[in-house]
């Protein structure tokens, strides 16, 4: 496919002094070659790790141009919640950023800046949504967690009838009634619920499927039906004293929390648990008077899931975290709890890749506490479901991968409800997974593609000084001004948004050097800051795309100069010295295109 | 066949590894010792430093051997080369300059480095600290001109230091944040014994309150208190206990809690390596329980215990008797230091 479109450039981008063309004539080819997919796996890492394949480098560009809107639907078109992600996305993209890998310093604040679209976007930017005809199917959607919610919104798009039913009193699930409002205030939330609702979904709050509603009435007047509950039933202790007076599972002091109702956790608060919960349930506790907050965790920190950041604003918010450490049991004494634990020893490694905490005998130590809050993991309610679907050992549902459907036709499972509990953006994505695989079901054939976007560029878009730039912090709010739910993260400004935008590598540029202008001068190589640019004996690329280079120092043997992107940093210098310009910069996106039939 | 000569490599050149180094000579005297220090400074009592303070001497003689000694002794002393990585595959450490080193055994005795508590962490720069040679000599640098200190959490250095500075007529306020007292007993009655002792001294002791800002003030720095008290002092002196320096052994794949995990005979969770002294979190069979080791009392004792199981001797580590610090008359025990009265 190829063909040619005429762009103006926005008024920003004529100013920009990377743009020198008042008006653009671009070549863009679009490509769904196994190849170009391996590509951009192997060489944009970021994208690749994000379960929703959230195009980073295109809206970083973007936030750089100043172009905020731009950046904020770059996102919405595949993360549907982009103001809400910036502030709690998992971010699995940052850890395999190439700004980070040894030698090259510190990761891209990707969703730092995520967050910096999404807050200076334009107030009443326009949204792009390209609407599908009404197709007179109608979906019933249980669940408005993050995983509904991305459902709902590609569904509404593709032209069905989306009803929402929600067993709780507000939409969001976890969102709003599992992320304390310091993390992800609710009027960040709550326009971004409304953006999806506007699509023409109905939604039902207060509904409880298997109580109000039946299943399979469901089932019987609908098309489709998409369980989406996620995970609202929390893992118990199995200890003595479990049910006790002031003994809290996590989910449910969250879940009271959030609901603005009062709860009791006195002065000396003990958590167990060390995830993501754990750390928001001792942060609220804080909050709510307590005067010390200790965090009880299995193994050490190095093996839990939370983010080094996290950990550090736990911390700053004088919450305790003791490792190595197993609860036994709780008492109630005089009015306090007496809670039990033993010390542990390190041992090997689960086949799920935890690391295994072994109590040492005879270790017993006691200690007080006003109250207790257990997170220690969370699992979906499938009561309502057994009499439709069979359950099977672990208590979930079997599901068809390929096409997100259980045994039952027409019944279909995503987010947390079908993985266990896992990441807000890997739940977005299984929803529209789910989402797409409804679509093919009910209209008998695909109508969404993931496809390449390759189009050439007359510039590097990046300075070489700019790799020398350090992180941008993010301003938080003072430990000591921490006392109600007043966001703690107070979002980067413009200007060093755009420091930190300049960071960027902008992995989705492929350098290439054209070996049949190449007059071998090696004034790329002179220049290069890496190792990328390589004298090669031979080049492979194999059918699945992944690529091999031979490397020679005998001149008599080379075939070729070669840049290796994966070790590129996309500095263009290269660029900058070829004598001969023969070093094409391609653009190379990964996008979703709709199929027209 | 001659015996082959095995190679002990100790990283750090402190309390720990100068004992380590001594009791493998002496069982084994053809071994091949490299001690390998990220200080360019020598081996110093550390315990030394505070009362240092009072004359101008010359910082040498606080230097515990000479150089000499590392010679005769046949110790490959290298200072100023800190370890970056380690790969216990390969028995490999490499150093800043990008050398590799091979080992056959290798002693991690990397100590600690002084801690920065997460709330004052932005305020870093403001702080003075109070742990190395270097830190000594900048402090009698500014010695003069200094009149008020405030001392931010408290650990055995801080109660040293609060003795010297009070002999020199300085006046100090102390903010004890009880989770910093660390390697003392220490509980509610312990407490108020040391607040009274401190007030008998002459501090201005301020309990129930924990540093929340620092800012530059007019004339020196202002330090905000939680529930609103400011202090106008020449120095803010943050000394609220140490943590392990164990920065070079992220993705070595050993394991760690605070320090270096160690089973009751040094060893760490990986072959051939051992750690001691304080950047080890070394499990006590007699507590059932792990304990951070501090102070000169466990560093020295620790590295005896590694080098003889280094030496392949079979020794568990046993916890030590306690020193006891005087304040004002009245005494208090400590874990890690032989102990110093502050009242002479």
């Amino acid at each position: 496919m190829k063909e040619k479109r005429l762009y103006l450039p926005s008024e920003k981008e004529q100013f920009n002094k990377l743009t020198t063309a008042r008006q653009v004539e671009r070549e863009v080819i679009f490509s769904d070659d196994k190849r170009d997919f391996a590509w951009m796996k192997e060489n944009v890492p970021c994208q690749a790790a994000c379960p929703a394949l959230t195009n980073i480098p295109g809206y970083i560009h973007t936030i750089f141009q100043e172009r905020y809107g731009r950046a904020y639907e770059i996102n919405r078109y595949v993360n549907i919640l982009p103001g809400v992600l910036g502030r709690i996305c998992s971010r699995p993209c940052e850890p395999v950023c190439r700004h980070g890998w040894p030698g090259n310093g510190e990761p891209v604040a990707i969703c730092h800046l995520k967050r910096v679209a999404s807050d200076f976007k334009p107030t009443g930017h326009r949204i792009e949504e390209f609407m599908f005809g009404p197709s007179e199917k109608k979906v019933a959607i249980i669940g408005s967690g993050p995983a509904g919610l991305g459902a709902a919104h590609d569904l509404a798009i593709l032209g069905h009838k989306v009803i929402i039913y929600e067993a709780l009193e507000e939409p969001g699930g976890m969102l709003r009634y599992g992320i304390p409002m310091f993390r992800l205030p609710r009027n960040i939330l709550d326009p971004e619920i409304e953006n999806i609702i506007r699509l023409g979904v109905e939604l039902k709050t207060g509904v409880c499927i298997g109580k109000k509603v039946a299943m399979d009435e469901l089932l019987a007047s609908h098309d489709a039906v998409l369980v989406t509950a996620g995970t609202f039933t929390a893992n118990v202790l199995n200890i003595a004293g479990e049910s006790a007076d002031h003994v809290y599972s996590g989910l449910q002091f969250m879940i009271n929390v959030n609901s603005g109702k009062n709860i009791f956790v006195g002065e000396r608060v003990l958590v167990i648990g060390g995830g993501y919960t754990a750390m928001d349930c001792a942060r609220s506790a804080m909050r709510l008077g307590a005067k010390r907050t200790i965090i009880n965790i299995l193994t050490t920190e190095d093996y839990i899931t939370v983010s080094r950041e996290e950990l550090l604003e736990v911390k700053s918010e004088d919450v305790e975290i003791r490792g190595l450490v197993s609860i036994q049991s709780i008492e109630k004494k005089d009015g306090t709890l007496s809670v039990t634990f033993k010390h542990n020893k390190l041992g090997g490694y689960a086949p799920s890749g935890d690391r295994i905490a072994i109590p040492i005998k005879g270790s017993d130590f006691s200690e007080t506490a006003d109250s207790v809050i257990y997170a220690i993991g969370q699992r979906p309610d499938t009561g309502f479901f057994d009499n439709v679907v069979k359950l099977n050992k672990k208590g979930m549902v079997d599901v068809d991968p390929e096409t997100s459907m259980t045994a039952k036709t027409g019944l279909f499972v995503a987010g947390d409800f079908s993985s266990g509990a896992s990441t807000i953006i890997a739940a977005i994505a299984s929803g529209r997974t789910a989402a797409l695989n409804i679509d093919k079901f009910l209209m008998k054939h695909t109508r969404r593609k993931k496809i390449v976007r390759l189009e050439q560029y007359k510039e590097p878009l990046r300075e070489r000084n700019w790799d020398f730039i350090p992180k941008q912090a993010m301003p938080v709010l003072p430990s000591k001004g921490r006392v109600d739910q007043k966001e703690v993260e107070l979002g980067l400004d413009e200007n060093r948004g755009k420091e930190e935008a300049k960071r960027c590598y902008l992995c989705y540029l492929k350098f290439e050097i054209d070996p049949s202008r190449c007059i071998y001068c090696r004034a790329c190589i002179d220049v290069c800051p890496t190792n990328c640019i390589k004298l090669a004996e031979d080049v492979q690329v194999t059918r699945e795309g992944t690529s091999h280079i031979t490397v020679t120092n005998k001149w008599d043997k080379v075939t070729a100069v070669v840049i290796d992107n994966k070790d590129c940093i996309r500095c263009g210098k290269c660029y900058q010295v070829c004598p001969v310009q023969c070093i094409n910069i391609i653009k190379t996106e990964l996008i979703e295109q709709d199929i027209e039939v | 066949m001659p015996k082959k000569q095995i190679h002990y490599m100790i990283i750090g050149n402190g309390d720990t590894g100068n004992y380590a180094a001594e009791t493998i000579r002496k069982n084994d005297p053809d071994a091949y010792v490299t001690i390998v220090s990220a200080q360019p400074t020598h081996y110093v009592d550390h315990s030394l430093l505070a009362s240092f303070l009072l004359d101008k001497q010359d910082i040498k003689k606080l230097y515990v051997h000479p150089y000499t000694w590392y010679r005769d002794n046949r110790f490959n002393l290298r200072l100023n080369q800190p370890a970056i990585s380690l790969d216990p595959q390969k028995h490999e450490i490499m150093l800043a300059h990008n050398e590799i080193i091979h080992y056959d055994k290798l002693l991690i005795a990397s100590g600690a480095k002084p801690k920065l508590p997460e709330p004052l962490a932005r305020y870093e720069n403001m702080l003075t600290r109070f742990c190395t040679p270097v830190d000594l000599l900048k402090m009698r640098e500014r010695l003069d001109a200094l009149k008020h200190v405030t001392m931010i959490g408290g650990d055995c250095i801080a109660l040293h230091l609060a003795g010297s500075l009070l002999k020199l007529g300085k006046s100090i306020t102390f903010i004890l944040n009880e989770y910093y007292f660390w390697p003392m007993e220490f509980d509610e009655s312990v407490k108020q014994r040391l607040i009274d002792s401190l007030i008998k001294k002459g501090v201005n002791v301020i309990s129930e309150d924990i540093t929340m800002e620092i800012k530059s003030g007019e004339k020196g720095i202002d330090v905000h208190t939680k529930s609103g008290k400011v202090i106008k002092t020449d120095m803010a002196c943050l000394t609220s206990g140490m943590v392990p320096s164990i920065d070079f052994l992220r993705d070595s794949g050993i394991d760690v809690q605070t320090g270096i995990l160690v089973d009751q005979y040094m060893h760490t969770s990986i072959e051939d390596i051992w750690a001691a002294g304080e950047c080890a979190t070394v499990y006590y069979p007699e507590l059932k329980d792990y304990r951070q080791t501090t102070g000169q009392i466990n560093a020295q004792y620790l590295g005896v215990v590694a080098a003889r199981n280094m030496l392949g001797e079979h020794k568990t580590v046993t916890l030590q008797e306690p020193g006891k610090i005087t304040i004002a008359g009245e005494d208090f025990i400590t874990y890690g230091w032989k102990g110093f009265s502050i009242d002479i």
